[in-house]
Formats: structure tokens, C-alpha cells, sequence
């Protein structure tokens, strides 16, 4: 028997709760905003739902909803006149596939949180003001006492920090 | 090729080497630090893929139908009433339009002078009396017409017009011309005000949730705006807190839900939280004591019941919070309210907390402020000003308050044994030879005139069947009164928006006490679904706050950008929920989260105590304006007394006291490093971490050996505590 035969096909709702959290983030990581990532997940699921599509395995379901999920995305940017600035959507996609693994991402946001612990102060302080508060990158270089572009290069650093640091707990939990 | 030789650059400075920004990283950061959830989206999106379904899907295993299959149901059935119902009135609507034609007709031919002059003294009776005010009975028995009999006492001889009225004369009046009647105009009837059968079926919460989103999205796309994003989980935390047990919560309680948030989704653990709070033993006794204080509020203001008043406060208390212990049905509780008999104080064997509503709302037995209060906080309609003159905006006419007031017209309140008790008496109001009993009222121009229980301007008659269903005392009107305002779709609206106001800051109409015909409701079709469900509920209320506190925007950022700045109801626009509406606590709320700031421990044997010392604190900021409608003045909205009380009274003191009680003393004490205490006390007070900015300047004060950190703990506590953010529900 092969694994295709093995694989029981979700319901509707089974397959929305299993792969909505997942595509909602790989979309977030495509740039979008969140509200429209809301929106997107919402028309990939009816998209499919109403057509139909054959479920062979965990994976192909996985990379099919994200390829709607793109598409849909890249048909919005046009229709607003954006150009869509991901080229390599391949890569991106297998990045993702693997961060995500099989809980749509929520090991990969645990690791990140851990690897937070790491940074220095400076660097956290920067990311929060950043994130949390959306403080724009002159107010940070100021509280920080630094130029904005060293602001701008602390937290590009801190991220590639993080980056790796969540690339490494991955592969240390592969081997 | 790596992922990040495609993303986009950014420029760093000439001695950094350029770093890529990164997507994965932003994304999820954005999620960690700034909380951007995922949302969970399924019954929206099964709800849409319902509206547009195909007659099967073309996929294996599809347990959509069986998902969907009850919902479509319930809609398939409201629809068939709906039509059912609509059918037969538009026919007796048409039929009775062509007949009232033909009879126009008929009467304004030459040769129907006689039968008009037929009609006008079959339509009235008057008595003559030169000495006497001169009365005039309009019988008005025309199956077409709803107008109750009314009696008028034209204008009097000056000598005579301090005579009383004698009732007896009105049982044998004898019949006149009419030249000096004013002409029978059509009366207005609400067309809500009675129950109808129409009912609806109960639907699953989720459902209605994706209704509620269903609707505001509508208003939203309507007006081009974009609603604000989800409110972070902490936010979201601190109101709930404070609209259902009217307190911020602990650093306890938000540790225990973050802890949670981690391990099931955002839905869940929202939801989790919720029922916890409405239904979980431990908060019961906080819930049924903000609950009762609400609606005391509600009924009969912050002074209602208090010190010379005939009611007793703590006695209407004590009845709400058994009410909401028991979560007794909320169409039952406006019943006992309104036919309730019996003594005010728990002192006395004849005990019943309930009449204290109406006790609270009579001046010596005169009972238009009850009437006001009854129409107003169940009907949602505003009559205060009929009571002297016809509504200026709407067709409510001065008939239509002194006949609701009519029906409490056998109520009276004793002293006995120094007891007050509130009973019903025969020889209230003034009784006519066929055995109705009405008052008089003086129209603006000076006739007094007569009217008999009537609601909303559907006549008595058409009541009873309606009273008789479920009350065996038929002959009180008091009884019919509360019977007709407990089966009244009217109450049900009344009671959504009065919670939707509560929980989001708005309601539907500007003013929850007035939802009258000349004021249009921001979301009809929304209230409707909304009331219909609690309906179909038998009136639970704790459902009916499940699904406003589970809804799209109770769970939005107070935050607004340029994509929906235009929604602004605190410029009298109307609301249109795509943020949650940042308010100030109301002072009950302000005493209660200082409370548990304090440290103070409640339990149920002492709630009586601890009510009675919150009514003292707000006895600073209210008192009574002694107008026919109950107003009272509020100074607890933001002036110098209200800040110099916070600052500086003793309550202030309590919450900022080192002990091993209050949250500052715990924070103190406990062995956690000085940042995770500035963020312990910012999490107490405003349920946020402290920005990178003020945690910088508060941990720059540990720096200076002079001053000893617990002094600078209780500063920050203090200033905390007196901020704006605290005051205020956002």
C-alpha cells in the first residue's frame, strides 16, 4: 500500500483548522499585512473548497495551499499597482516549509523566543521599540544615542543573529 | 543562490557592511514582540463557503454538509416565517386600506351629513355642568380604532377650577353635541411593542459570531474603511477584566493566561478565559457584585435607595445578586421588578429586594418617575418629556406616557411597623361605572383629560389575552404591566444594545434609554439577530455577554490609522465598530481595581460591608438633581476633585501601601531581579510591559545611592496608578 493509499483526506474543517495558522504566517513572511493576510488565508480555503482538489499527503497539501495563498497574494500587488519584490519564491518556500515543519510554525516561534535571551540589551531594546511600539528608526537611534543608520545596522544584526540562531536549533534537532 | 541575496537591501552606513532585512524574521517577530496573532478563521470561512455552497462538494470525506446542514436549517425556517408571516399581514394591511377608501368615499358624499353626525355623537359623551369642569368621555368603540376612551375635562370657570374631581359623575354621563371636541386623529402604535409569535431558533455561538462580523464587515466596506488590528492578548485581557467582574486583573491572572495563550491557540484560550470568568466558582461572587451594582446603577441611579429615601439599596442589591447567582432569566427578573409586593428591608419577614425598583422611583405614591424608569431602562423608549407635551420629534403623544402610568396607578407604599411596604390598593387612580380604572393628566393648554392602561398605544383589550396567558391575578394592572413589558421584543432590543453600549463604549442609537422611532439605529439588521437570539435564549444573559466579548470588535485595538479615522461616535457620527472605543472606567470600576490592588480580600459573607463602603467613596463624586426624570451629576469625569481624591484619599493609600498583601508589597518582596518588578508593576496597573523608553528612565532612579529602591518602587506604583492609561478602558 502505498503512502498516497495510507492517507486519509481531511474534511473542510479539519483542513482549516490544521493549515489556516500556517498560511496566514507563510503569507505574513511573504510581507503581507496582517489584515490582508486574513483575508487571503479566508480566499485560499474558500478557493479550494469550492473547486476541490485531490489530498495526497500532508506535504503536497501543504505547498498547494501556499501556492494559492501566493497567487492571490501577487493577483492583489498587481491589482494595487505594487510590484511584488519576492523573486525567488522556491527558496522562500522551502525555508519556510522547514521552519514550519508540522505545527505551522509554533516550535520555530519558541525557538525564536529562547534566542532572544541571547541578544544584548541594546539590541532587544531596539527590536521592541521596533516592533512593539512601531517606533520609527530616528526615534530609536536616538534613545539609543547612535546614528540611524547604526540603529538600522544594529537591528539588522540582531535579526541575522536571530536568524541563525533558530537555523541551528533546527538542525541540531534534525541530527 | 541564498534567500537573502533576493531580498531587498538596506543601506547601512559607510562602515557597516550592508545587512539584508529579513522576512522570516520580521514576520515572526512581528508576531512575538509586537502580537500579531493568527487569528482563527474557520467559522468565517465556513459560514462564507455556506452562503455560495454547491449542492455537494467535490471532495472525499466532506462533513460540511453535516456541519452546515442545521445552520441552513434554522435560516431555511426563520425564512419560512418570516414569509409566513409577512404574507398575512400584507393582505389584512391591503384589505383594510381599500375598505378605510370606501368609507371615505361613502362619508364625504352630500348625503352623508347624517351618518357623520351619527358617528360624531356615537364617538363622544359629555357632561354639562355650568358649575362643574366640564367632562367629555370619547367612547371610541370602532373595531378600526386602538384609541382607548378617553375623558377630557375642558377648560374650567375660574371660580370652580380648584374643585376636585368627582368620579362618581363620570358614571353617568349623559350625551351632547361635540362642536367643542378636538378632532379623533389615528394614534400611533409601536409597531414592536407586543409579542408576536414569531420566534427564532437558537444557534450555535460561533454562528452568531460570524453574523455580528458579518454585519459590521458590511458597514465597513459600505464607508471604505479598514477596522484596526486584533488587540494584543494582555490588552484584550484587562478589558474583559473590567467589563465582566469590573476590575483590572492581577499580575497573577495575566501570568496564568499567558501561560495558557502558549499552549492552544488564540481562539481557544480567549474563549477559555471567558467562560472562566462567567461561569468559573471563584468569580462568581466579584461577578454577581459588579453585576448588581450595573444594574442597580441602571435602575435606579447612584443615590436611588440611599439615606431618606423610602427604597432600600441594599435590599434591591441583595435581590440582583441572587438573581445573578441563580442566572435567573433576565425577562423574569424585569417581571418581579415591576409586579413585585412586599418590604423593602431584609429585616422583615414580608422581605422582597425587588420592590425597592419601584419604591425607589415613587415620590408619595405619584408614579411618573416609575413610569419613565419602566419605559426607559426595559423599553428603550424615552417618554419623560410626553409626561407634559407631545414628543417634538416623534409621534408620541402625551396619551401615551399617562397611559403606561396609568397601569401603576393602584400602587402604594405604607409604613407599618416602620417597614415600608409595597402593595397594590383598589381605590387607586379614579374608576368608572364599567369598572376600568384610569387618571387624569393636564395637556398643555390646560384641559385635563382621562386615560385608561394602555402600551404604547395598544388598547387593553387587545392585552388581555396576552395577560391572562401566565399571570392569575388579571385584575392588577401592575401584573398586566410587567407581564407585557417581560413579553415585549422591545425588552430584548433594549437589553442588546444596553450591553453592547456597556461592553464596546456605543450602542446602536446614541442613547440606550431612548431607542425611539425617531432615532436611527447604526446596525439594524445586527440588533435584530441579536435580539432574536437572546430571545430564543429564554433571556440568558451570560450568553447574550459571551457573544459580545467573544465578537470582532471587542477583540480590536483601541488603536486607529488613516484607514478608519472616520469612525468617530465621540463626534456624534455614528459608531461603526472597527475599533475597540477607548472610555474612562466608570468610578465603581476605579474603587474595585484599587481594591484588589490593595490587597483587601472579599468574600460573599462581607459584601454588604464592602458595597456600603464603595457607595461611601462614590457618595464624593454623585448626587441628585432632584428632577422628574432622577438625574444625578457625576464629577468623576476627569476634574480637579476627582484627581485630588485618587492622589490623595485614603483609598490611594491602601493600593500603594507596602504590606504582605497589596500587589506593591509582593512585587517588592519577591526575589525577582529590579527589571522584572518594573515590569510585574506595569503589567498590574496598565497590562503591558513598560516601553524600552520608560524602563529606561525608571531604571536610571535605582542608580542614585540616595534614594532607597522602595520608595522609588512605590513612586512608579503611585504615578502608575494616577495615570491616564489606568483610568481609562482601552
Amino acid at each position: 500500500m502505498t503512502e498516497n493509499e495510507q492517507h486519509k483526506p481531511l474534511t473542510p474543517t479539519e483542513l482549516i483548522e490544521k493549515y489556516q495558522i500556517g498560511i496566514w504566517r507563510y503569507l505574513r513572511v511573504l510581507g503581507c499585512e496582517a489584515s490582508l493576510a486574513e483575508d487571503i488565508t479566508q480566499e485560499t480555503f474558500l478557493k479550494i473548497l469550492r473547486k476541490g482538489f485531490d489530498q495526497y499527503n500532508d506535504a503536497a497539501t501543504a505547498g498547494f495551499l501556499r501556492k494559492v495563498a501566493y497567487n492571490l497574494f501577487v493577483s492583489v500587488q498587481r491589482r494595487s499597482g505594487r510590484v511584488v519584490l519576492v523573486e525567488n519564491i522556491d527558496q522562500l518556500d522551502a525555508i519556510w516549509d522547514r521552519w514550519a515543519g508540522s505545527d505551522n510554525g509554533d516550535d520555530t516561534i519558541d525557538k525564536l523566543r529562547d534566542c532572544m535571551e541571547a541578544l544584548s540589551d541594546r539590541a532587544r531594546d531596539a527590536l521592541e521599540m521596533r516592533f512593539r511600539e512601531k517606533q520609527t528608526r530616528i526615534k530609536i537611534a536616538e534613545f539609543l544615542e547612535i546614528t540611524e543608520h547604526g540603529a538600522k545596522n544594529l537591528m539588522q544584526r540582531a535579526k541575522k543573529q536571530l536568524r541563525e540562531c533558530v537555523e541551528n536549533k533546527i538542525q541540531a534537532e534534525a541530527i | 543562490m541564498s534567500l537573502e541575496n533576493n531580498m531587498p537591501r538596506e543601506t547601512a552606513n559607510s562602515n557597516d557592511v550592508p545587512l539584508p532585512s529579513d522576512p522570516l524574521i520580521d514576520a515572526l517577530l512581528e508576531e512575538i514582540i509586537g502580537g500579531q496573532s493568527p487569528p482563527d478563521l474557520a467559522v468565517e470561512i465556513l459560514s462564507q463557503l455556506h452562503d455560495t455552497l454547491p449542492a455537494t462538494l467535490p471532495m472525499p470525506g466532506n462533513d460540511l454538509d453535516s456541519i452546515l446542514t442545521p445552520k441552513s436549517t434554522v435560516v431555511a425556517r426563520r425564512r419560512a416565517r418570516r414569509r409566513s408571516f409577512a404574507i398575512p399581514v400584507s393582505m389584512v394591511l391591503s384589505v383594510t386600506a381599500i375598505a378605510l377608501a370606501l368609507v371615505a368615499i361613502v362619508l364625504n358624499s352630500p348625503d352623508s351629513s347624517i351618518s357623520n353626525q351619527n358617528i360624531a355623537n356615537e364617538q363622544t359623551q359629555t357632561i354639562e355642568n355650568p358649575n362643574t369642569p366640564r367632562i367629555v368621555q370619547s367612547n371610541d368603540n370602532s373595531p378600526d380604532s386602538e384609541n382607548p376612551s378617553n375623558l377630557l375635562i375642558t377648560a374650567v370657570d375660574d371660580s370652580n377650577s380648584h374643585k376636585p374631581i368627582n368620579p362618581s359623575n363620570l358614571n353617568s354621563p349623559h350625551t351632547s353635541g361635540t362642536d367643542s371636541l378636538p378632532p379623533i386623529q389615528q394614534r400611533w402604535q409601536h409597531p414592536l411593542a407586543l409579542a408576536n409569535t414569531h420566534t427564532v431558533a437558537p444557534v450555535e455561538t460561533d454562528v452568531i459570531l460570524s453574523r455580528i462580523h458579518r454585519e459590521l464587515e458590511k458597514k465597513w466596506h459600505e464607508n471604505g474603511i479598514s477596522p484596526s488590528e486584533v488587540a494584543v492578548d494582555l490588552e484584550w485581557a484587562r478589558r474583559l477584566y473590567l467589563r465582566l467582574i469590573g476590575r483590572v486583573p492581577t499580575t497573577d491572572e495575566l501570568d496564568r493566561f499567558n501561560r495558557i495563550s502558549k499552549q492552544s491557540t488564540q481562539a481557544e484560550t480567549r474563549q477559555q478565559l471567558v467562560d472562566t470568568l462567567l461561569y468559573g466558582d471563584i468569580y462568581q461572587t466579584e461577578f454577581t457584585q459588579h453585576w448588581s451594582t450595573f444594574w442597580t446603577n441602571t435602575l435606579i441611579g447612584r443615590q436611588g435607595g440611599l439615606d431618606g429615601d423610602n427604597a432600600n439599596r441594599g435590599g434591591l442589591q441583595q435581590y440582583l445578586r441572587e438573581s445573578f447567582a441563580a442566572n435567573k432569566p433576565y425577562d423574569q427578573m424585569v417581571f418581579e421588578l415591576i409586579s413585585a409586593k412586599g418590604a423593602a428591608d431584609a429585616e422583615s419577614e414580608q422581605f422582597n429586594g425587588a420592590v425597592n425598583f419601584l419604591l425607589a422611583s415613587l415620590t408619595k405614591n405619584d408614579t411618573t418617575l416609575a413610569t419613565s424608569r419602566i419605559s426607559s431602562v426595559f423599553l428603550g423608549q424615552k417618554l419623560q418629556c410626553a409626561q407634559c407635551h407631545h414628543h417634538p420629534t416623534s409621534d408620541i403623544a402625551q396619551d401615551h406616557f399617562w397611559e403606561l402610568d396609568a397601569f401603576l396607578s393602584g400602587i402604594q407604599a405604607t409604613k407599618v411597623n416602620g417597614q415600608t411596604i409595597l402593595t397594590n390598593v383598589d381605590s387607586g387612580g379614579v374608576q368608572t361605572a364599567d369598572g376600568r380604572v384610569g387618571v387624569f393628566f393636564e395637556r398643555p393648554n390646560g384641559v385635563a383629560q382621562m386615560v385608561f392602561p394602555s402600551f404604547l398605544g395598544h388598547l387593553p383589550s387587545k392585552l388581555t389575552s396576552t395577560a391572562e396567558s401566565s399571570t392569575s391575578d388579571q385584575t392588577v394592572p401592575r401584573e398586566q404591566l410587567a407581564q407585557l413589558t417581560s413579553e415585549s421584543p422591545l425588552l430584548a432590543r433594549t437589553l442588546v444594545n444596553r450591553l453592547w453600549n456597556h461592553f464596546l463604549g456605543f450602542g446602536f442609537t446614541p442613547s440606550v434609554d431612548d431607542m425611539g422611532p425617531h432615532l436611527a439605529v447604526s446596525h439594524p439588521q445586527l440588533l435584530s439577530i441579536l435580539s432574536e437570539q437572546i430571545e430564543s435564549s429564554n433571556y440568558d444573559l451570560k450568553s447574550l455577554m459571551k457573544w459580545i466579548v467573544l465578537s470582532d470588535p471587542f477583540a480590536r485595538s483601541s488603536k486607529y490609522s488613516t484607514s478608519n479615522d472616520i469612525d468617530s461616535p465621540e463626534l456624534g457620527d455614528q459608531p461603526l465598530f472597527s475599533r475597540y472605543y477607548s472610555r474612562q472606567l466608570e468610578p465603581e470600576e476605579v474603587y474595585q481595581s484599587l481594591l484588589v490592588l490593595s490587597g483587601k480580600k472579599r468574600s460573599p459573607r462581607t459584601i454588604g460591608q464592602q458595597q456600603l463602603a464603595q457607595r461611601t467613596w462614590l457618595g464624593q463624586f454623585t448626587k441628585p438633581m432632584e428632577t422628574d426624570e432622577g438625574d444625578e451629576t457625576n464629577s468623576f469625569d476627569g476634574d480637579v476633585h476627582q484627581s485630588l481624591v485618587l492622589m490623595n484619599g485614603d483609598l490611594m493609600k491602601q493600593a500603594t501601601s507596602i504590606t504582605s498583601t497589596s500587589v506593591l508589597g509582593k512585587i517588592i518582596n519577591s526575589p525577582m531581579p529590579v527589571n522584572d518588578k518594573v515590569e510585574h508593576l506595569f503589567l498590574a496597573a496598565v497590562a503591558r510591559y513598560p516601553s524600552v523608553n520608560e524602563k529606561k528612565l525608571i531604571l536610571a532612579l535605582f542608580a542614585k545611592p540616595d534614594v532607597a529602591s522602595e520608595q522609588i518602587f512605590q513612586d512608579v506604583w503611585w504615578a502608575l496608578l494616577n495615570s491616564n492609561e489606568f483610568i481609562l478602558d482601552h
